[in-house]
Order: structure tokens, then C-alpha cells, then sequence
């Protein structure tokens, strides 16, 4: 386990890395949801954006059969286009999804090196049995 | 001799700093003699000051250099466009020297190049063989850029061409006083290498996405405008560079008119504009949806220059929906008149498929490679996104491995010492060294 993940409680962890991942240029919001759907932990940034409540909206009606889809399917992310905006939705090992809101203007290039790393590091920094059960 | 790397991403850029140091220092048994410090392209230059303070004090003030850009990656972890990247080295039997033109290297590039040319000719000579990396300031652009250049679709601009571009000349000389314009610079800087037969000469350009700053890092603290060396010295160690990019021939393009500089303004002996959208299959629509958030640096399909034995070298266009010219990357003394251009097309496939051949042309004859350094244009990041990761262990495998320490820019401009063109965009450009 790398330096930055040591000696945080999961939710914490969590939470730090959705701040990280709402500090990047074109992020609204970061979720993280069980493979339930159950919303483990969220954060929006600054925004004063339009449509954000309904992109969330989507997401809660859309975020079931998605993570059925990736881990059913192996896939490695998943992007979407919902009222402009970017949704990009990573897998966390079989422990559940992160979902990044992303402004129409965001570079989706740049952001999904960073929130590949984020997904990453969740993963490292969560002990899945906490979670999975 | 020890090399490490070390990189961490964090949105406190401190925080950042302190895990990479402290995770470099677990690599080193002592403290660096050399350090390259990369921090991604969001602090301020207090927070970058800072860090680098930090740094200094804890890594025992080793030479210092570096820069900011979009994107960062090292060996063994994922990139990151959120934090800092180190790469430090110790003992023999690397030499390492630093030089830093204190001047404004944008107005004064070949003043610059000479005094670089002048140091790394020194230093060179002290050994078998050697290797000059090179940190410069990127482009710098004002927010109405394209409002501003509609000056040159004017009626004055068209009848008064010659006073039109003597004016332009003045405006860009005023606008490199102030620390604005592209990185074409950086093509009077490399031609004073080339002049004294200097080799081994890479490095690349700082970069903002806003385009509104670009900072290089040294011993000294946080600059602005500068170009600095990073100079390598060895009687063990060689040093070879090596730059390819990656796409397929899709058709050309003949320029027939340039009004000032880089700005084009017939193709086909059309508006160069509506040529250019046509050739391309291009609409204003597509221009701002896909390029509209990168300064309109069209990222797909690359313009190049042919030289005489059928080498490409390829730069990026900008059309922007409100001009009626087409902005090229071409250092203005490569510009004519009348020239063909080859167009060029990258896929993420393309940019994949260039890695591999390019790191293996810089790592012959070297049977182990012990570091590395790449430039790698951050159009071509925007283009792969997260499949950065397999470029990365592409990149790995070329050079012997994950554990051979290599640190990489996702730069804004990048260069090596090439025979037509020393600068070109969309491309990688690479650093091995080894015995």
C-alpha cells in the first residue's frame, strides 16, 4: 500500500479521494456507489451548474444496470453523454462504481487518466469484506 | 549508480510534494545529486514555489530542474494530471550540470541559444559522451487570442501585406517581452545547438490548459519565460535520442497565400478556412465540439512537412470557427508561400503503435538501459486518455522492464535536434541512457 493510503478509515479515504476528484478542472460531482447502488459517499464541487440534479437523477435510475453491465462484462469504464455533460463510470474492483459528473467543456481525455488513478487508489485503500457484505 | 522516481497526485499540491519526496527518498540510499521535479498544471506559483522549497530542504538542495505540464508518469505507477513527479539520481557515473540564460529566452532566443550552446559545449567536451535536456516555457496566449487575430483577415492586412507583417513582427516581438505566444521560439534555440554540432539534445515545453501561464523550475525557485538545461555527462554511460510520432497518410493540402507568421490564408487557393474544413470533412460545429476546449489545436489530423528524403514532420493546425486564415505550428522560418502539406491523420491506435519503435531506436546499442527521460506531446495524451496506461507499460517494456526508472512530460511542444525541423508537435521524444 502506497504512503498516501496508509492509516485513513475507508469512508474517510473515500472522501478524500472524491475532493481530490471534484478539485480537478470540469468535475461537478464524484459518487461512489456499492454494487447495489447504494450511495457509499458524494460530492459535488463548486458549480453553479444546470441539469446537475437531473444527471444525478439519471444516474440513480441508471447506476444498477450499469454496474451489472461492467462487472458482468469485464469492462473498464464506461462513458456516457447525459444533458452535455460527461458521466464516466469506473469499476472498483467488485466492490461497487465510481461516477464522475464532468462539464460539457471538460477535457474527458485528461480526466479519465485521473480518475483511473483515483479508482485505483480507492480500491487500494478499501477492505472490500467492510463493503461487500 | 542509483536512479529513482517517485510520483504521487493529491489536490493539495504540498501534500503531493511530501509523498513523492518521501517515497523517492525510500529509493535512494542518499541524498539525490540531481533532481527533475514535474507538477502538474493547476497551482499557483506561490504553491509550486513552496514545494519546491520543500524539496530542496528535504532532498538535500540537489541540482534543480524541471517544469509544469498537463500530464505526468514515471516508471511502475499510473500517470497522474494531478500532482507531482520526481526523478533523482546520485553518485558517478553520471556527471550532471545545469544552465540557466537569465534572460526572457521568448524574446531573446538566440542570445539564449548561443549561452546554452556555449555551457553544454563545455561540458561536453569533459566526456565521452553527453546529453543536453532542455526545459522551456510554453505557449502563452491572452483569452480573446482568436478575437485579437481578426486583425488578420482585415482589408488592411490583406492589400498592405508587407507593412502588415513587419507590424506583426513588432507585435509578436512585444507580445515575447511580455511572456505570450506559441513555442516556435524554441526552433532559434535548437538551431544554435545544431550550429555548433551539439547532439543528443531533447526536451520539451511547459504547459497550461488555460493557456494563461507556463513555469520552468530550477535551483533558483519558480521562472517564467526561461529555457533551461539539464547537461549529462558520462566516459561509461551513452546517451541516445530518438522522436517518431504516429498516424496514417490520409491526403494533402497546398498552402497558396501566408499573411503574417504561422497564419495561412489561402489553401487550395481558397479561404484557407474553407479548404481546410473541406479537406478535412470538418464543420464549425466539429471544431468546437472536439477542439474547442484544447485552444482549437485540431489534435486528429496533423499538417506535415516532407523533407527530401520522405521524413515527416508533423505540427498541429488551429482554424477557429471566427477566423477566416489557418493558424499553423510551423516555426515561421519553415514557412513559404507556396508549400504542400501532408495531411496526416492519429487515432489512439496510431499513437500506440509509435511508442514501441520510438523508445527502441533510442535504447540500440545501449545493452542496459539505465534511465530514461520522454517529452510526449499532450495533444496525443488528450487523444488516448486513460489508455496512457498501456503507453506506459509499452514504454516499460521497450526500455527492459518496469523497474528501469524513466520520468515522462505530457509536454506543450517537444524537440530533439532532427536535420529539417528541430520542433514538432504531436510526437514523443526520448532520452536513454545506459551502458
Amino acid at each position: 500500500m502506497s504512503v498516501q493510503n496508509q492509516q485513513m478509515d475507508p469512508i474517510s479515504h473515500i472522501t478524500e479521494q472524491l475532493q481530490n476528484i471534484c478539485a480537478l478542472p470540469g468535475v461537478e460531482a464524484a459518487l461512489v456507489y456499492r454494487q447495489d447502488a447504494a450511495v457509499i459517499s458524494s460530492l459535488t464541487s463548486n458549480s453553479n451548474s444546470r441539469n446537475l440534479a437531473e444527471t444525478l437523477l439519471w444516474l440513480k435510475s441508471t447506476v444498477l444496470t450499469a454496474a451489472r453491465d461492467i462487472m458482468r462484462s469485464n469492462l473498464r469504464k464506461s462513458i456516457h453523454e447525459v444533458f452535455d455533460k460527461g458521466v464516466l463510470l469506473y469499476p472498483l474492483g467488485v466492490f461497487g462504481l465510481l461516477a464522475v459528473i464532468a462539464e460539457p467543456e471538460a477535457n474527458l481525455g485528461l480526466l479519465m487518466i485521473e480518475v483511473r488513478r483515483k479508482a485505483a487508489q480507492i480500491v487500494e485503500g478499501v477492505l472490500y469484506n467492510d463493503y461487500c457484505n | 549508480m542509483t536512479i529513482a522516481t517517485s510520483i504521487a497526485s493529491h489536490r493539495d499540491a504540498l501534500r503531493a510534494t511530501r509523498i513523492a519526496a518521501h517515497e523517492l527518498r525510500g529509493g535512494l540510499s542518499g541524498d539525490p545529486e540531481a533532481l527533475i521535479v514535474g507538477m502538474t498544471d493547476q497551482w499557483s506559483p506561490k504553491q509550486m514555489s513552496e514545494c519546491l522549497a520543500y524539496v530542496k530542504n528535504e532532498l538535500g538542495n540537489p541540482e534543480l530542474i524541471g517544469m509544469m505540464d498537463p500530464v505526468l508518469f514515471v516508471n511502475g505507477h499510473l500517470p497522474t494530471t494531478q500532482g507531482v513527479a520526481l526523478m533523482g539520481w546520485e553518485k558517478e557515473p553520471i556527471d550532471t550540470g545545469v544552465v540557466q540564460p537569465s534572460l526572457n529566452a521568448r524574446s531573446k532566443p538566440k542570445k539564449a541559444g548561443k549561452i546554452i550552446a556555449n555551457e553544454y559545449g563545455k561540458f561536453a567536451k569533459e566526456f565521452k559522451d553527453s546529453s543536453l535536456v532542455l526545459f522551456a516555457g510554453g505557449t502563452v496566449l491572452d483569452d480573446d487570442w482568436v478575437d485579437q487575430m481578426k486583425i488578420f483577415d482585415s482589408a488592411f492586412a490583406r492589400r498592405a501585406g508587407w507593412m502588415f507583417r513587419r507590424i506583426t513582427k513588432l507585435v509578436e516581438a512585444s507580445m515575447a517581452k511580455k511572456g505570450k505566444n506559441i513555442v516556435g521560439y524554441v526552433e532559434d534555440i535548437i538551431d544554435q545547438l545544431a550550429k555548433h554540432e551539439l547532439r543528443n539534445v531533447i526536451g520539451g515545453a511547459s504547459f497550461q490548459r488555460q493557456l494563461d501561464s507556463a513555469y520552468e523550475f530550477t535551483q533558483d525557485g519558480v521562472k517564467k519565460n526561461s529555457c533551461n538545461g539539464l547537461m549529462l555527462g558520462s566516459d561509461e554511460y551513452r546517451f541516445q535520442t530518438s522522436w517518431g510520432f504516429g498516424s496514417h497518410l490520409y491526403s494533402s493540402i497546398d498552402v497558396t497565400s501566408v499573411r503574417a507568421s504561422s497564419y495561412v490564408s489561402e489553401m487550395n487557393g481558397k479561404k484557407a478556412s474553407q479548404a481546410y474544413k473541406e479537406e478535412l470533412g470538418l464543420t464549425d460545429e466539429d471544431i468546437e465540439t472536439h477542439f474547442g476546449t484544447q485552444a482549437f489545436a485540431n489534435t486528429y489530423h496533423l499538417l506535415a512537412l516532407e523533407d527530401d528524403e520522405g521524413t515527416m514532420y508533423p505540427f498541429v493546425s488551429l482554424a477557429p470557427p471566427p477566423l477566416d486564415g489557418v493558424l499553423l505550428a510551423i516555426p515561421s522560418s519553415k514557412m513559404r508561400e507556396r508549400m504542400t502539406l501532408h495531411i496526416c491523420k492519429q487515432s489512439g491506435q496510431d499513437i500506440l503503435d509509435s511508442v514501441k519503435p520510438t523508445i527502441e531506436r533510442c535504447t540500440q546499442g545501449i545493452d542496459k538501459v539505465a534511465g530514461a527521460m520522454i517529452f510526449e506531446c499532450c495533444n496525443r495524451v488528450y487523444n488516448i486518455g486513460d489508455k496512457i496506461t498501456e503507453e506506459n507499460d509499452l514504454i516499460a517494456d521497450a526500455l527492459g522492464g518496469k523497474d528501469t526508472p524513466y520520468i515522462g512530460f505530457g509536454t506543450g511542444g517537444e524537440f530533439s535536434i532532427k536535420p529539417l525541423v528541430h520542433v514538432a508537435n504531436s510526437s514523443i521524444h526520448a532520452l536513454a541512457f545506459g551502458k
